[in-house]
C-alpha cells in the first residue's frame, strides 16, 4: 500500500542470553519473532499485549534504538534497517518517541527550555537566537505556560512532565511518533487531558501514531486499527471497532473479557486466563499460545499459524478461525 | 486550554546540595579552614617575605611584594632598616623572613619572638616556609587530582557507555592499574625522571585515576539505559554529546566526593615523597620537606615536627571532612530523585 | 451488620508544627464483617496513608496521627502499644502491597517466607508448617504447590508473587485484609485472576477486605461499598451500584467521565477534569475541589462541605449534590 508510512517485514529481534563463566551465548530471548506490519499515513495504530510480549521492543526497534536481528524496516519508502548513524540522523527528525515514565524521561539536570530546545539545537532547525521563541510556541501547543522555561523537571507533576516530553518530541516536527505507554503512569483525570492533547496535536501536526499500551480502554478510544501481540508475534489485527466487537483470536477474546466493567451489571462470567506467560527464551512449539488456549487442538501444537486475512482489514493468526 | 502552573521556588540541584551541606557544622568549619588555607596560599608573599606589601618611595606608591618594578631594581630588600630610610611610608609582611634566606647565626633555634615557629638547620624561618609551602601542597593536590579526573572520566565514560568489548579491555586496564602498589610506582618513576614539581603532579595524577574511573563507569552503565538518554538518541544526538552533555552531569556528584578525598590523598603523598627525599627539590619549601628535616633533629627540634605535621594533619582532615559532608549532602537528594 | 473496623474522624499530618500540613482530614470509614470496602482516589489523596494508619505503619516522624480513633474489635488501635499491635498485625489484620516481587525477600524461597509468617504467630512443628504452606498455596490458586514451595521470588511471575503475598497475609486467617493497590503492577489478565481470588476468599472465609486502588474498574468489580477520596477527604460514599450508576459528586462524575468506554468512538472529546491535583501544601480553602469543579459557587470557596446523605446508603460532600442528576 503506497500510503504506508512504515512498512515492517519479517522483523526479528533476538537478545542473546549469556551464561557461564565466559559469558557464552547459550540461548536467545526472542522479543520479536517475525513481525509484518504496515502503518498507514495519518492513522493511529494501537498495539496491545501483556508485559513481555515485545511491544516496547517493537517501538524501539522501529526507531533503530535497537538493531534488528533480521527483517527490514521501511520508513517513507526508505530502507532504514541498516543505515549508519550518519545517514540515519536526518531521518530521526521524522520519527520520535514518547516514554511511559515521566519521571525518568527528562534529564533532571536540564532546564525545561534546554530539554525542549535540544532537538532544535542538534539539527539546526532554527537559528540559536530563535530557539527560545520556538520553544515558547511548543509550550503553548502542549498547554504549558512560558513560566516553566527555567524550571527543572522535579518541580512538575507527572502530567506536566509528559507535556514537556511531548513538546520535546514535537520540536523536530516529526511525521510519526511511537507512544510507548504514554499515559499508563498518570492519574486517571490527567490521562484524559493527555489523551485529548494527543488528538489535538495529531490534527495540528498531521501525525501518525503507533500507540503502545496495555490499557485496552484507552487503546480502543484512541486507535483507528489495533494489533494484538503475543510473545513476539502479531496474532490479530483489525479496525478498532471490529476488534472489540468481534474478536476472533482466542487470546484477544480472553484479553477483552478480563477488562472489568464499570457500573454495568456483573452477571457476565468472565473467563480468566489460566497459566503463566511462557518465557520468551522458551517459546512454545507450533502456535505459541497453545499452552494457555482453551480450544487448542493437536495441529496447534505442531504447526504455527500465519496471519491470514479473514475479511476487510481483519487478519488473524489462528488455525481454528 | 492553558494549565495553571502553580510552582514552588525553583531550587537548582547544587543549591539544594549546599543547603544540606550547611547543616553539618563540622564540614562547614572544615570548609572554612580550607578557604583560609587558600587565602594563605594565594597571598603568601603578602604574609611572609622580605619585600614590603606597600611602600611610598619618591612620591609613588609601589607594591613590591606583588609586582616587579623597573624603578626598584637594584634596591636591596633584605635590609629593612635601609628600606625604612628611603621610603616615606612602608608596611612589611607580618613575617619578616623569606622562605629561603639562610641565617647561619640562628640555626635550629626554638620558637621565639622573632621566629614564631623556630628555624631549621640552615636558619630558615619555619613559619615562612610553612606559609610558602601551602601553595605547593594545594597545587599538587588539585593539579594531580585534575589530571586523574580527566583520565578517569574519559576512560570510565567510554567503558561505561560503549560496554561490550571496549568495556572489557578498559576494565582490564583498570585492574592492572589497581594491582600496582601506586606509591612504589611513583617512587620508581621519579627515580628515573627529574624530580620537579610538575613531574610529581603528573605522576600522582596519572596513577590515581582508577577510583574515579570506576565510579564513572558504573554510573554511565546505569544512566545510559535511562529513558531520557534514549530520548537523546532518538533525537539524533551523537555519542559525544550524549556522554558529556547528558550523562556526565548526572554522574558527577559521587565523583566530586572522590575528588575531595583525592586532594587529601595527593597532599599526603606529596608530603610522604618529600619526607623520603623524593619530593619537590630544594630550595622550594614544602611541608613534607620541613618534616623531613625533623628526622635528623627530632630529639630536641620539636618545632620541626609539630608545625608541618599539624598543618598536614589539619589540611588533610579538612578535605576529608568536606568530602564526607558533601557525600552526606548528596545522599538524601539521590534518594529523592 | 456488625462492623469489624471503624475509622472515626482520622486526621494525619506530615511535618512539624512550622512546616506541617494535613494529608488526611477527618476521614471516617466503617468496614462491616465479610464485606469488601473500596477506597478509590488518585495519587496524593491520602488513601494509602489512611490504610497504613490502621495498623500504625506510618513513618513517625514525619507523619503523625493528630486526631481520631480506630476501633477494631472494641479496642482503639491508636491506644495500643507497639507490642500489642505486633500481635495483631499479620494474624488479625493483614496487609498486602503494590509491588509483589519487591515485597518478597529475594534470598529466601517462598515456602520459607510463608512458613516464617506462620511460625511467628503459631507454635507449630516443621511438618505441620509445611503442610499448612502447601494448603495455603493451593488456596490462593498456585498450581503445582509442592514444586513452587522451593521457588525464589525472581523465578515467579508478578501475578504468582502477589498470590504468595496473599497466602502470607491469610496464613493466620485474619479478620481484615488491607490490600493497597494489589493489582496496579499487574497485567489486566493477571489482575482479573487476583480480583477473583480475593472475591472467592471473602466468600469462603467471611473475611473483610479494604481494597485501595485508583482503578475504578477493579472497585466496580468486587467492592460492596465505595469511598471516594480527594485531597485528603472523603467526598463520596455509597453502595457499589449506587456510586457507579448514580454518582452525586462532581469529582466522582469527572473521574468516571475520564475513563473511555469500550463502545465509545472517538468522535467526542473525553470529558476531562481541568487543572491539576493540588499538593497538600496548597490545598484550596473550603471545598478542596473548588478550583477544578464545574459546579462551583461562592459558598464552596469558604465552607467545607460535610458528607450528607443524598439517598439510602449514599452520602456526598457537596453543597449542590441535590442538583446532580445524570
Amino acid at each position: 500500500m503506497e500510503n504506508s508510512i512504515v512498512k515492517i517485514s519479517n522483523l526479528k529481534k533476538y537478545f542473546p542470553v549469556k551464561t557461564g563463566v565466559f559469558s557464552k551465548t547459550s540461548n536467545y530471548l526472542k522479543a520479536l519473532d517475525g513481525i509484518n506490519l504496515d502503518i498507514k499515513k495519518g492513522e493511529t495504530l494501537g498495539l496491545v499485549g501483556e508485559s513481555g510480549c515485545g511491544k516496547t521492543t517493537l517501538g524501539k526497534t522501529l526507531l533503530r534504538l535497537y538493531d534488528p536481528t533480521e527483517g527490514t524496516i521501511e520508513f517513507n519508502e526508505i530502507d532504514i534497517t541498516n543505515l549508519n548513524s550518519g545517514k540515519l540522523r536526518p531521518i530521526r527528525k521524522d520519527i520520535q518517541i514518547i516514554f511511559q515514565d515521566p519521571y525518568s524521561s527528562l534529564n533532571p539536570r536540564q532546564k525545561v527550555e534546554s530539554i525542549i530546545g535540544e532537538g532544535l539545537l542538534i539539527h539546526g532547525i532554527v537559528k540559536k537566537s530563535e530557539i527560545r521563541n520556538e520553544v515558547i510556541k511548543l509550550l503553548d501547543d502542549v498547554g504549558l505556560n512560558k513560566e516553566v522555561l527555567s524550571r527543572y523537571p522535579h518541580e512538575f507533576s507527572g502530567g506536566q512532565r509528559q507535556r514537556i516530553a511531548i513538546a520535546r518530541a514535537l520540536a523536530v516536527k516529526p511525521k510519526f511518533i511511537v507512544c510507548d505507554e504514554p499515559v499508563s503512569a498518570l492519574d486517571v483525570s490527567v490521562q484524559a487531558q493527555i489523551i485529548n492533547l494527543f488528538f489535538k496535536l495529531k490534527k495540528e501536526y498531521n501525525l501518525t501514531y503507533l500507540f503502545i499500551s496495555h490499557d485496552l480502554r484507552v487503546v480502543r478510544y484512541i486507535s483507528d486499527r489495533v494489533a494484538v501481540m503475543y510473545l513476539g508475534k502479531i496474532v490479530e489485527i483489525a479496525s478498532s471497532e471490529q476488534l472489540y466487537k468481534n474478536p476472533l483470536h482466542p487470546y484477544t477474546k480472553l484479553l477483552l473479557s478480563s477488562i472489568p466493567n464499570i457500573g454495568k451489571k456483573k452477571n457476565i462470567k468472565r473467563e480468566i486466563i489460566k497459566g503463566d506467560l511462557p518465557s520468551p527464551v522458551n517459546i512454545p512449539s507450533g502456535c505459541r499460545f497453545h499452552t494457555r488456549c482453551p480450544i487448542a487442538e493437536q495441529r496447534c501444537i505442531s504447526s504455527e499459524p500465519e496471519l491470514r486475512n479473514i475479511n476487510k482489514l481483519h487478519n488473524v493468526a489462528c488455525h481454528l478461525v | 486550554m492553558k494549565e495553571e502552573t502553580k510552582l514552588n521556588e525553583s531550587t537548582g540541584y547544587w543549591s539544594g546540595v549546599w543547603i544540606e551541606f550547611k547543616k553539618d557544622k563540622l564540614s562547614v568549619i572544615a570548609l572554612f579552614l580550607i578557604f583560609s588555607l587558600f587565602i594563605v596560599a594565594v597571598f603568601d608573599d603578602l604574609l611572609a617575605g622580605k619585600k614590603p606589601i606597600i611602600m611610598k618611595y619618591q612620591n609613588n606608591i609601589y607594591l613590591p611584594a606583588v609586582f616587579k618594578y623597573k624603578e626598584l631594581v637594584g634596591i636591596d630588600f633584605s635590609d629593612h632598616n635601609k628600606i625604612k630610610d628611603i621610603s616615606s611610608f612602608v608596611i612589611f609582611p607580618p613575617v619578616k623572613y623569606s622562605a629561603t634566606e639562610n641565617d647561619l647565626f640562628s640555626v635550629l633555634s626554638p620558637p621565639d619572638k622573632n621566629h614564631y615557629f623556630g628555624t631549621d638547620d640552615r636558619g630558615r624561618d619555619v613559619l615562612s616556609r610553612m606559609i610558602h609551602g601551602a601553595i605547593i601542597s594545594l597545587s599538587i593536590g588539585f593539579v594531580a587530582v585534575g589530571i586523574a579526573f580527566i583520565i578517569g572520566i574519559i576512560l570510565g565514560g567510554i567503558a561505561g557507555y560503549y560496554g561490550g568489548r571496549t568495556d572489557f579491555i578498559i576494565s582490564r586496564l583498570f585492574e592492572i592499574m589497581i594491582t600496582f602498589p601506586v606509591f612504589f610506582l611513583i617512587l620508581t618513576i621519579l627515580a628515573f625522571r627529574d624530580p620537579s614539581i610538575y613531574n610529581i603532579m603528573i605522576v600522582i595524577g596519572a596513577t590515581g585515576w582508577t577510583g574515579i574511573a570506576r565510579l564513572i563507569r558504573g554510573d554511565f552503565l546505569k544512566i545510559r539505559n535511562y529513558d531520557y538518554i534514549t530520548a537523546q538518541r532518538a533525537l539524533g544526538a551523537n555519542d559525544i554529546r550524549i556522554m558529556f552533555v547528558h550523562i556526565l552531569p548526572n554522574a558527577l556528584a559521587p565523583v566530586l566526593v572522590a575528588a575531595t578525598f583525592g586532594v587529601a590523598g595527593a597532599i599526603l603523598t606529596e608530603s610522604a615523597l618529600s619526607f623520603l627525599g623524593f619530593g619537590v627539590p630544594p630550595p622550594t619549601p614544602s611541608w613534607g620537606d620541613v618534616l623531613s628535616q625533623s628526622k635528623k633533629y627530632v630529639d630536641f627540634a620539636w618545632w620541626l615536627v609539630i608545625f608541618p605535621g599539624l598543618a598536614i594533619f589539619l589540611t588533610v582532615t579538612s578535605f576529608n571532612l568536606v568530602g564526607e559532608g558533601f557525600r552526606n549532602a548528596l545522599d538524601p537528594k539521590l534518594r529523592g530523585r | 451488620m456488625e462492623n469489624i473496623l471503624e475509622i472515626k474522624n482520622l486526621s494525619v499530618s506530615i511535618g512539624d508544627k512550622q512546616n506541617g500540613f494535613e494529608v488526611v482530614s477527618d476521614v471516617s470509614i466503617s468496614v462491616p464483617k465479610g464485606k469488601i470496602i473500596g477506597i478509590v482516589g488518585e495519587s496524593g489523596c491520602g488513601k494509602t496513608i489512611t490504610a497504613l494508619s490502621v495498623i500504625k505503619l506510618l513513618p513517625d516522624p514525619p507523619a503523625k496521627i493528630t486526631s481520631g480513633e480506630i476501633i477494631f474489635k472494641n479496642r482503639n488501635l491508636l491506644e495500643l502499644s507497639d507490642k500489642q499491635l505486633r500481635l495483631i498485625r499479620g494474624s488479625e489484620i493483614s496487609m498486602i502491597f503494590q509491588e509483589p516481587v519487591s515485597s518478597l525477600n529475594p534470598v529466601f524461597t517462598i515456602g520459607e517466607q510463608i512458613g516464617e509468617t506462620i511460625r511467628t504467630h503459631n507454635k507449630i512443628n516443621r511438618k505441620e508448617e509445611n503442610d499448612r504452606v502447601i494448603e495455603l498455596l493451593k488456596l490462593v490458586g498456585i498450581p503445582d504447590p509442592e514444586r513452587r514451595y522451593s521457588n525464589y521470588p525472581h523465578e515467579m511471575s508478578g501475578g504468582m508473587c502477589q498470590r504468595v503475598m496473599i497466602a502470607m497475609a491469610l496464613c493466620c486467617s485474619p479478620d481484615l485484609l488491607i490490600a493497597d493497590e494489589p493489582t496496579t503492577a499487574l497485567d489486566v489478565t493477571v489482575e482479573a485472576g487476583i480480583i477473583e481470588l480475593i472475591n472467592n476468599l471473602r466468600n469462603e472465609t467471611s473475611m473483610s477486605v479494604i481494597l485501595i486502588t485508583h482503578d475504578l474498574g477493579v472497585i466496580s468489580e468486587i467492592a460492596d461499598e465505595v469511598y471516594v477520596m480527594y485531597a485528603g477527604r472523603i467526598v463520596e460514599n455509597a453502595k457499589n451500584e449506587l456510586l457507579f450508576n448514580n454518582p452525586k459528586h462532581p469529582y466522582t462524575i469527572g473521574l468516571l467521565n475520564s475513563i473511555p468506554d469500550l463502545s465509545d468512538s472517538k468522535s467526542k472529546d473525553l470529558k476531562m477534569i481541568p487543572g491539576n491535583i493540588p499538593s497538600p501544601q496548597n490545598y484550596p480553602k473550603g471545598c478542596r475541589f473548588n478550583d477544578r469543579c464545574g459546579l462551583v459557587i461562592d459558598k464552596c470557596k469558604y465552607n467545607v462541605p460535610r458528607l450528607e446523605q443524598v439517598e439510602n446508603k449514599h452520602q456526598s460532600a457537596c453543597f449542590r449534590s441535590g442538583e446532580i442528576n445524570l
